[in-house]
């Protein structure tokens, strides 16, 4: 068994409840949910990827002997963590997407044709917007969305009542739709 | 902007939101009248409880990003190999590299070990390797681990896999092969040789070694850049060809006995005679003919029956390099180079060179001006060979150090004063003698004739001639730091850092002491410092000498003087290789104002323009913008704004910008200024216009802006019809673009004719069946379905598919469109 505490364990025991914790946290967990997620797909390529279990994979992996109450901080930190490992797949595909022998005619930026990364990346961009001004409910559909935590989860990890975060998730769920789609 | 509502409004929308949703849905418009006066507001709530109806509708978020996003994870081509995954002896197989005649090579990572190693394992055909050759596979392997050169990748482990395939596990090497390389760099021929002499080397100590590789190929010849910038060649495979085989001579044939590599195979090979040193010179050769010329010297089809080849190899005399390659290099194969190509490629292995070490020797023999041994010495050749190892020669290796040495010693601005300095600049002009003769002494040393049985590299005549300095020159301290920064710019050209630092360290310490601290001599050997410490990284020691030599230069000489704008420039070098961008800019502004030599600002704004080429490349968008900015403005100032060298800065300026920042609105203000002086420059129709009008069309539509991009294709089309012909395969890609532009704003049909006509040009330019035709097949389709005609939509899907799979790979962008197209045809 392991002699010291892992770095995540560390930082849940003297830093739980900070301020920065999500940014302290987010490398350890990126990597892990990097690989996690490349693993997952590895054995079958067509299966979607169960973010839900990948965080709680990487709960048991990294924070052996954490406190339990800073379970759902680290699970609010992992869905910002998985969030950026989706939005990085995404960049990357559609810059591999380009097609190279084009080139010589179109060294103007070329339209990104991959829709499912186009989705991923208009959502996170509608986020950064919704954030400027509701912090809270981009939150909840990053925790939800992206980390595909329970609305219990996502409540514990931002330390708001389930109703909070149906009314959150619902009223962002709109604005989203509207931002990435237009008036219905 | 309803989205743009501001978080205190935001706040009173959202308490609406809430409160409506809780009643049932036919009331909520009634409710919210009462609710609140404020009719915008009224009209947000309503506009976002339509979103939440119909973000339920198409079940928006309603699945997480995992679930739907699992396509970006989505197979690469490895997944489909069974062997990754695999463990064959202590290596894991974590990919696919690539596939040769001789088995599938892998990349593998050690298992169980306490240190990471990587390496390219290659798995051997099974029906390759009876039984029998295991015990002379193993005995091959123990002497192939015992190369060790830094030309070839080492062999790190080798054996039989569970299920007795056998398998070599080799140093991973990044690079491309030696002639994609050369082409890609648009090497000059010297650079070429340089490369090849590499090769040789390599070779050659192989050779000492008793081992011949067999099976030499420019796709066995690997050539990357270093820390330092500098290309290394790494050879593969050195040998695996015979340890592979229990017929001594029979590798490289595959089981139906056709020879694997016809293009490269020597005639003993092709005739199944003992294989020597000799028949890896013949390779050599192919390699260095197509290295030079371009082309191989016989064109042999992989499927060639083996009687064609074996005529071909054995008995066709290819034509000397210099007849078949391009014109501007042709002139400089003619003779030397020629004669040793083609006797490198003798029929009769007896009669070409007996080891790569002596193909080497007369290549470096050439380049130093002297009689190769290829050619029989008749007078006239031993004049010639003279005339071009005098000074007066052309484009000798001898000479370029002496324009080096002329440089140094400060003749090149002497040289264009007034009469008035005329004296001196003899004297200057004297010393820059006694070095050149110096420098000539050192090549001299490179004698063949004195160096037999071993190699002298330039490296070793520079020893040699660093130790005559301190003892020939000790009277003369202030010629002698001239040599040493001569031999300092020789090393740094070698890349050997670690010795152009200690004789630049020299030079600096006898100036300082015979001439001064402050000397103008000493300042400039200070400069030289400061460059060969941007090369070595050490940016701000770089940095420090740069500014005293400028400082120094400036107290001397005034800042209008050629020395001190000079050092200037390298200022402003450190500067912007340190990010130093504000005071950099104050270095580009102080020379911009100056009346420096076009040509050094020429260079700086190279430099930069570089720098952020390399950052576009690596994705730093936003960190290009900077220095692509201060060369825009050294261009503008120095060339004037109607240049073409300051449009194509504002064309990549305008990338930056657009990826970068995604300011969208500068990067088409910028790409319409460039427009506009390409089209001062070249009038109305030019192809470079017709380029710039094309990336403004892409830009339009990256913006969605699609009603804009649409006049620029009108304008673009004739322009390209007229300047680069109507069947030309890029008009007809400014046609495909145009016709899917068209569809893209909802009118398929008037789209169609034209995406018709850009398929066809590009079918016949390139063939039914190339990538580029398909991809645009596969817009045609998108087209075709727009209009409702599935069933022509899927024939020329179906077309398409396995060739963007074939050329793209499964995971490829424009396979993942032509298959989602597909998706959306029903059968």
């Amino acid at each position: 068994m392991p002699a010291s505490p892992s770095p995540v364990t560390r930082i849940l025991a003297d830093h739980a409840g900070a301020d920065d914790l999500v940014e302290q946290l987010l490398p350890h967990v990126y990597d892990e949910l990097r690989h996690s997620a490349r693993r997952q797909l590895r054995h079958d390529a067509n299966a979607t990827l169960q973010t839900t279990e990948l965080v709680h994979e990487a709960y048991a992996k990294l924070a052996r002997g954490a406190p339990p109450e800073s379970r759902a901080h680290f699970f609010g930190a992992a869905a910002r963590a998985m969030r950026q490992v989706l939005v990085d797949r995404a960049r990357a595909r559609n810059a591999a997407k380009r097609p190279q022998n084009r080139v010589a005619m179109e060294d103007a930026p070329t339209p990104s044709v991959d829709p499912k990364a186009d989705e991923i990346l208009a959502i996170h961009d509608a986020l950064l917007k919704l954030a400027t001004f509701d912090e809270r409910a981009a939150r909840v559909v990053e925790c939800r969305f992206f980390g595909g935590l329970s609305e219990k989860e996502t409540g514990e990890a931002l330390g708001i009542s389930e109703r909070t975060v149906r009314r959150d998730w619902n009223d962002a769920r709109a604005w989203l739709h509207r931002e990435l789609h237009g008036a219905a | 902007m309803p989205s743009d509502a501001p978080p205190t409004r935001w706040s009173q929308v959202r308490d609406l939101l809430d409160s409506a949703r809780e009643r049932p849905e036919a009331d909520r418009e009634t409710w919210l009248r009462t609710a609140t006066e404020d009719s915008d507001l009224r009209e947000e709530v309503l506009s976002l409880l339509r979103a939440t109806s119909a973000a339920e509708d198409d079940g928006f978020l309603a699945r997480s990003a995992g679930e739907t996003a699992a396509g970006l994870f989505a197979p690469l081509a490895e997944d489909a190999d069974p062997y990754v995954g695999r463990e064959v002896g202590p290596w894991r197989l974590t990919g696919r590299l690539g596939e040769g005649g001789m088995g599938v090579v892998y990349r593998a990572e050690r298992t169980g070990a306490d240190f990471e190693q990587e390496a390219a394992l290659k798995l051997v055909g099974r029906g390759l390797a009876p039984r029998a050759i295991v015990e002379r596979f193993r005995e091959e392997r123990r002497i192939l681990a015992r190369l060790a050169h830094p030309g070839i990748a080492r062999l790190l482990d080798g054996g039989m896999s569970t299920d007795g395939q056998p398998y070599f596990a080799m140093e991973l090497v990044d690079g491309a092969p030696l002639t994609r390389y050369a082409e890609g760099r648009e090497l000059n021929v010297d650079a070429r040789l340089a490369l090849f002499l590499n090769v040789c080397d390599a070779v050659a100590y192989a050779h000492r070694n008793l081992v011949v590789h067999r099976d030499l190929k420019p796709s066995n010849i690997l050539v990357a850049d270093d820390d330092t910038h500098q290309p290394t060649v790494r050879l593969l495979d050195f040998g695996i060809a015979k340890a592979l085989t229990d017929d001594e001579d029979a590798d490289l044939r595959t089981q139906t006995g056709a020879i694997m590599t016809p293009a490269y195979a020597a005639p003993e090979q092709v005739r199944r005679e003992p294989v020597t040193t000799a028949t890896d010179v013949y390779a050599l050769g192919v390699v260095l003919y197509e290295l030079l010329a371009g082309t191989r010297p016989y064109e042999i089809g992989p499927e060639a029956p083996p009687t064609t080849v074996e005529k071909m190899v054995c008995e066709t005399d290819p034509p000397p390099p210099s007849a078949v390659a391009p014109p501007g290099v042709s002139s400089r194969l003619g003779g030397d180079l020629d004669t040793i190509v083609l006797k490198a490629l003798e029929k009769e292995p007896a009669r070409r060179y007996a080891s790569a070490e002596a193909l080497a020797e007369d290549l470096r023999r050439h380049l130093a001006g002297l009689p190769v041994t290829a050619r029989r010495a008749t007078v006239g050749y031993r004049v010639r060979s003279f005339v071009r190892r005098h000074p007066v020669g052309v484009g000798l290796t001898v000479l370029a150090v002496l324009a080096l040495v002329a440089g140094l010693a400060g003749t090149t601005w002497q040289a264009r004063v007034a009469s008035a300095e005329r004296d001196r600049a003899q004297t200057e002009a004297a010393k820059a003698e006694e070095i050149r003769d110096y420098v000539l002494g050192l090549f001299s040393a490179v004698n063949p004739d004195s160096a037999r049985g071993r190699e002298v590299t330039v490296r070793e005549a520079l020893e040699a001639g660093a130790v005559r300095l301190a003892g020939e020159l000790a009277d003369q301290p202030v010629v002698r730091s001239d040599m040493e920064l001569t031999i300092a710019l020789l090393y740094r050209r070698l890349a050997d850092y670690g010795r152009a630092r200690a004789h630049v360290d020299s030079a600096i310490a006898l100036r300082e002491r015979h001439l001064g601290p402050r000397d103008v001599q000493t300042a400039t050997a200070r400069r030289e410092l400061a460059q060969l410490l941007i090369d070595t990284g050490d940016y701000d020691e770089s940095r420090e000498a740069a500014e005293r030599a400028h400082a120094d230069h400036l107290a001397a000489l005034g800042p209008d003087h050629p020395e001190t704008l000079q050092s200037l420039t390298v200022v402003g070098a450190t500067l912007a290789v340190l990010g130093e961008w504000t005071e950099a800019e104050e270095a580009f502004e102080e020379l911009a104002s100056r009346s420096l030599p076009t040509a050094d600002t020429l260079a700086l704004s190279e430099a930069l323009l570089n720098l952020g080429s390399s950052r576009l490349r690596q994705q730093r968008f936003e960190d290009a913008e900077e220095p692509f900015r201060q060369s825009l403005a050294l261009r503008r100032a120095h060339l004037g704004r109607t240049h073409s060298g300051t449009a194509t800065v504002m064309n990549s300026l305008a990338i930056a910008v657009a990826r970068g920042r995604g300011d969208l609105d500068e990067a088409e203000a910028l790409m319409v200024e460039a427009l506009d002086i390409r089209r001062q420059l070249y009038g109305e129709a030019h192809p470079e216009i017709a380029q710039m009008l094309n990336s403004l069309a892409r830009l339009y539509e990256e913006r969605e802006d699609f009603a804009r991009a649409e006049p620029v294709y009108a304008e673009l089309l004739p322009m390209m019809e007229a300047t680069l012909g109507p069947e030309h395969p890029y008009t007809g890609l400014v046609l495909v673009n145009y016709g899917n532009l068209l569809r893209m704003r909802g009118r398929p049909a008037e789209g169609e004719p034209f995406l018709r006509r850009g398929l066809s040009i590009e079918r016949a330019a390139h063939g039914t069946d190339h990538p580029l035709a398909a991809e645009s097949e596969v817009r045609l389709a998108d087209l075709l379905a727009a209009m409702g005609r599935d069933r022509e939509a899927r024939r020329l899907v179906d077309h398409a598919q396995p060739i963007l799979e074939e050329a793209y790979g499964p995971d490829a962008g424009p396979v993942l469109g032509a298959r989602e197209i597909r998706a959306a045809l029903a059968n």
